[in-house]
């Protein structure tokens, strides 16, 4: 008992055995998340007393959310930026002119769409501009220790991710239609 | 001689005996109950040799109930007291049945529906705890012994009203609830295990009245969820509905009462049921007004009336396949579950859809029942704990309302449970001291297109100007899918909290009630009952710790472990007595004092986790040099 305990305040990279970085072994994450959940889940504890059932409850909560942050690499990047002061989702400092001019440009192009292969198109258009703004924040995080440079791009990707599931639900209103 | 000892049933304390748990199969147009015997799980057949038993039950004016192909067979004849397909009444409101058709009558109660018979009134809860009562008996009858607890299986795509009220019928019909667990994550651990496959899996469960789909991970003994979609409002019936009314259209009937409904509609099901296996069916029902119906149905015809249901399940799959994160090549098998994919209709669309073909070498009637009881022998604690682990998702959003009637997500579907979310509100107006709270479940942007699960209000906020009070209202999901609500001003501290009672369930009142008037505790001491569950609880407790000091004695000092000793003593001694006050005492110290213990084995439990070596690996290391392994 010489480590300190963990407790369900650590940090979700803690929790998970894992140094405090955007890059992340996705295998080994989920190998670890069975391996706790099989430690702590509720069902383990099907026969025991109150108390630890309800131990139980809050651990693999606390495991769960730590996971699904863990797991998707725009809520990861936000994470650390908390971590480190900053907080992307809170005041919108300003964001770089050329993102907003794509986004008008992909307002436009939503205006136009008519069937389900432009939308389709336009989906992965956005797709690959939030692939290249994880490029850029793995960057910022892991080589550059920059939090508030990651805090711009942690912006500019919630932006990003607000308009792809407006595509999203497009998308499938038009498929139910068809 | 020495006398024998007799256990009192439930109380018997052998470490190793096996305990008696079911998983049962709750289901619109039938049920089932299942348990494992002698390492492996089947279903529990009545004293005729049946193991399905419709869930069907006919309340007489006399009292007596008949269950089952009993109460079937009067369907026809007396359609205002043969309640069936009651599940898709529980936990609904008047409006929401509007359109079912149902024969029986089945009236607004402001809250949940009724149905009212010759013998009163029926809560949709009391009609299914008559089926579950059934099954329980069955198994004790059977199985030879009282049951430590039954896993009951509901569609996943159930919300919260709807499992309440499973919850409750379970609890009016004696059952102690291990667990909820979802029909398509039950049908997967009876696949999973009996294949030991490992991959990406589609169920495509079609039942009678509900539809579900769920896309699962399998690895190592774990069923991950990892999203579910569907129609908690289409089922087989509908099928056999959509072709009585294409037929009352073909002919003209005009209007045609419950009586004449019902015998068309049952005729329409076996006509789907020939169709299953046979290229056409004949179609006749002669009314006693002198109307007919003759006439062959064909396959092909028979696809072009349901087509329109079909293509509501494959949308459903496609849009929980997009949930998933998934596409088609992603998926490793598909399973088809429930009575309704029989129909080869179903299965065409199945196959053009994921491009294979799907499993089907379990019964699907019984599928659901053998992988609940498979879990429920895990949760009585039979099973080694190391070989199945279900983590399941919640299948709908849960939100609030926020100003002018709109849903703000807090927690959303698809999420692993356990979960909790907690989200800051503040006040509208200045000098405000209440808020209400109104927590809903579903997609829809506008609170009136959801479910309204509960209000509630806090109360007693500081007044202080508009925005300025930060109240966190925290959304808890525990493992059954069932939801806990908590608001509290931050500043202040002042809370508010409840445990969702949904607004179409049944209050504690009225269940206990209910449980008064049932038959089997009609002379029974509700104080005896109430002594009775204090002392099992005492002793799962007892053998709880006994066991975890089994296991981690290292991780106590010496004190601690004799102060937990003489407490475990006081309590075992206290299980036998009549005391319920000093039991509830002893649950408690014992509690209290083993409260350490327990977070220490927790965090070992996570460091263990986190090595990535589990205790065996570690002594099979250690015990190297003598075992050949």
């Amino acid at each position: 008992m010489s480590n300190p305990a963990i407790t369900l305040s650590d940090s979700d990279f803690n929790i998970f055995g894992l140094p405090c970085q955007f890059e992340l072994d996705s295998a080994a994450l989920s190998a670890s998340y069975l391996r706790l959940q099989s430690q702590t889940h509720p069902d383990r504890f099907a026969n025991s007393g109150s108390q630890e059932k309800r131990l139980a409850v809050q651990w693999a909560t606390r495991i769960n959310e730590a996971y699904k942050r863990l797991q998707n690499p725009m809520e990861r990047a936000i994470y650390w930026c908390e971590l480190n002061g900053e907080n992307p989702r809170g005041q919108q400092s300003k964001l770089p002119p050329s993102l907003l001019m794509q986004q008008m440009e992909w307002r436009e192009a939503l205006e136009e769409i008519d069937g389900v292969g432009d939308l389709e198109n336009l989906l992965d258009e956005v797709a690959t501009e939030k692939k290249r703004c994880l490029d850029l924040i793995a960057r910022q995080i892991d080589s550059e220790n920059n939090a508030q440079a990651a805090n711009g791009t942690a912006q500019a990707l919630l932006f990003i991710d607000k308009f792809m599931i407006e595509l999203t639900r497009k998308l499938e209103q038009l498929e139910d239609a068809s | 001689m020495a006398l024998l000892q007799i256990a009192e049933p439930g109380m018997s304390t052998a470490p190793h005996e096996h305990r008696l748990a079911v998983g049962i199969d709750l289901g619109t147009t039938h049920s089932l109950v299942a348990s494992v015997r002698s390492g492996s799980a089947e279903c529990l057949p009545d004293s005729s040799g049946r193991v399905i038993l419709p869930s069907v039950v006919r309340y007489c004016e006399t009292g007596v109930k008949n269950m089952g192909e009993d109460a079937l067979a009067c369907a026809d004849t007396d359609p205002f007291n043969t309640v069936f397909s009651v599940k898709r009444l529980m936990g609904r409101g008047y409006k929401d049945v509007q359109g079912l058709n149902l024969p029986y009558r089945v009236k607004d109660s402001g809250g949940m529906v009724e149905i009212e018979t010759d013998h009163g009134t029926k809560s949709p809860v009391e009609v299914s705890a008559d089926i579950l009562r059934t099954l329980r008996k069955r198994a004790e009858a059977t199985l030879g012994g009282d049951l430590v607890g039954a896993v009951i299986t509901v569609p996943a795509y159930f919300d919260e009203a709807q499992r309440q009220a499973t919850k409750d019928a379970a609890q009016l019909a004696g059952l102690n609830v291990l667990r909820l667990i979802n029909e398509p994550t039950a049908a997967a651990v009876a696949y999973g295990l009996d294949q030991k496959v490992q991959g990406q899996f589609v169920v495509f469960d079609l039942g009678g009245g509900t539809f579900d789909v769920s896309i699962l991970r399998l690895q190592a003994g774990v069923f991950e969820v990892l999203a579910t979609g569907g129609d908690s409002a289409l089922g087989g019936d509908d099928f056999d509905r959509a072709m009585a009314d294409h037929f009352i259209a073909t002919h003209g009937f005009k209007e045609l009462n419950p009586q004449q409904r019902s015998r068309l509609v049952m005729a329409c099901r076996r006509v789907k049921e020939q169709i299953s296996h046979e290229h056409t069916a004949f179609l006749s029902v002669e009314f006693k007004s002198g109307e007919t119906i003759a006439e062959t149905v064909t396959a092909d015809q028979f696809a072009e009336i349901v087509a329109p249901l079909v293509k509501r399940t494959i949308q459903a799959a496609r849009k929980t396949l997009r949930d998933a994160g998934l596409t088609i090549d992603d998926i490793d098998g598909v399973v088809l579950v429930g009575g309704s994919t029989r129909m080869p209709v179903v299965r065409n669309a199945v196959k053009a859809f994921f491009g294979k073909d799907p499993l089907v070498n379990l019964n699907p009637d019984e599928v659901v029942a053998i992988g609940a009881a498979i879990q429920a022998d895990t949760l009585a604690g039979n099973r080694s704990e190391d070989d199945l682990l279900l983590l399941d998702v919640i299948p709908l959003s849960l939100g609030l309302e926020t100003m002018g009637g709109l849903t703000e997500r807090v927690i959303n579907r698809n999420s692993t449970i356990p979960v909790a979310r907690a989200q800051e509100f503040t006040t509208f107006k200045d000098g405000q001291t209440a808020m209400a709270i109104h927590v809903v479940q579903g997609e829809r942007e506008l609170v009136s297109e959801n479910r309204s699960l509960a209000r509630f209000e806090l109360r007693g906020i500081p007044p202080m100007v508009a925005g300025a009070a930060r109240i966190r209202v925290t959304f808890q999901v525990d493992a059954d899918g069932l939801l806990e609500v908590n608001a509290m001003e931050t500043g202040s501290g002042v809370s508010a909290n409840i445990t969702v009672k949904p607004s179409y369930g049944l209050s504690d009142d009225q269940i206990t009630g209910m449980l008064k008037n049932s038959f089997e505790f009609a002379e029974a001491d509700m104080n005896a009952r109430q002594l009775r569950e204090q002392q099992v609880e005492a002793m799962r407790l007892v053998e709880s710790v006994e066991a975890a000091i089994a296991k981690d004695a290292d991780l106590l000092q010496a004190d601690e472990q004799k102060a937990i000793n003489a407490a475990l003593k006081t309590l075992r001694e206290l299980a036998q007595s009549e005391d319920l006050r000093a039991i509830e005492k002893g649950i408690e110290e014992l509690s209290q004092l083993t409260e350490d213990f327990a977070a220490r084995r927790m965090d070992a439990g996570i460091r263990k986790a986190l090595t990535g070596k589990t205790l065996d690996t570690v002594s099979t290391t250690l015990g190297g040099a003598s075992s050949n392994r």
